[in-house]
């Protein structure tokens, strides 16, 4: 902090404590949900808005300034996993195989006697993301992935990156891959079945 | 092989044609990230004929994909917020690099 309040009054320091205000806990919960480390995901915004104030052209005027915030963020998050994956902290935690293959039986159907059966949600997406109370459910099921899984799962299904981008960050093969996204959907359907569809059925 | 009895080898045959909701749950999962060939195609449609759990299973996927895709923080009170040493820390860190 060099010469600190020399710059009373100029525009950036307003703007940059008016992103703080407006848009800090959103960065935070964003960053929060896909390192699970609050440290972390602290210094994630603070290289965000840092990187934000260094680049200010990027910027869409006010309406998109939340998009164009989180737009850094994701950078500096892949950044993050990837060094993470390449320092090997991010260890292949070995899943339970039957974590998500509990679902079936022997005959490696759905265990439909026991309640494995996928149920009719009779929902659309837009009903979905309108529920508070869905997004709860939505963000604790996602946190309940195996790390890894989770990492390969948001990176693909929320952040849109490709899968041989993916394979880079996470030093894996595309079969990998495949294996653990398809072990993340059995999982995180199964979640929300029983956490949110469950409740709203029966309550 | 050899010592199996012709109804066993037919049973396996039939068996083999028949793919589980497993194999079809990965399928669906895999049908995601890159186009399935045309044996396996045929072999999803033709379960999803026959089993109202994979074409659920399938809807539901495309649901997530889709809410995911449009997923925004949850903003609800309950909801983590930056904590008070942390929103600190950083309002110092912007002041120092505007510098
Ligand atoms: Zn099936």
């Amino acid at each position: 902090m060099i010469g600190e309040g020399q710059t009373a009054g100029s525009v950036p320091t307003i703007d940059a404590e008016r992103w703080l205000e407006e848009h800090g806990d959103c960065l935070y919960r964003y960053a929060l949900m896909r390192t699970r480390d609050s440290a972390v995901a602290e210094d994630l915004v603070q290289e965000t808005f840092l990187a934000a104030l260094k680049s200010k052209d990027g910027f869409l005027g006010k309406s998109g300034e939340r998009t164009w915030l989180i737009a850094i963020l994701k950078h500096k998050i892949i950044d993050h996993v990837r060094r993470v994956c390449r320092e090997r902290k991010l260890l292949d935690e070995q899943s339970r195989p039957g974590e998500s293959e509990e679902q079936f039986d022997e005959w490696r159907h759905w265990k439909i006697r026991d309640g494995f059966g996928p149920m009719e949600w009779g929902v659309d997406a837009q009903a979905l993301l309108e529920r508070k109370d869905f997004k709860a459910v939505l963000e604790r099921c996602l946190s309940a992935l195996p790390m890894r899984t989770a990492q390969a799962f948001m990176l693909r299904e929320m952040e849109d990156q490709s899968a041989e981008e993916i394979c880079k960050v996470l030093d894996i093969t595309p079969t990998n891959l495949w294996v653990m996204l398809h072990r993340a959907r059995l999982r995180l359907r199964r979640c929300i079945e029983i956490n949110w569809l469950g409740t709203k059925r029966e309550g | 092989m050899a010592n199996l009895s012709p109804t066993r080898r037919i049973s396996l045959w039939i068996s083999s044609l028949l793919p589980s909701c497993e194999d079809v749950a990965r399928l669906v999962s895999d049908s995601h990230e890159r186009p399935l060939g045309w044996q396996h195609r045929v072999t999803v449609r033709v379960h999803f004929a026959v089993c109202i759990w994979c074409r659920r299973y399938a809807r539901q996927l495309r649901l997530l994909s889709e809410v995911l895709r449009r997923h925004t923080p949850d903003t609800s009170p309950d909801s983590p917020h930056l904590p008070e040493a942390a929103r600190e820390r950083l309002k110092q860190a912007v002041r120092g690099a505007q510098e």
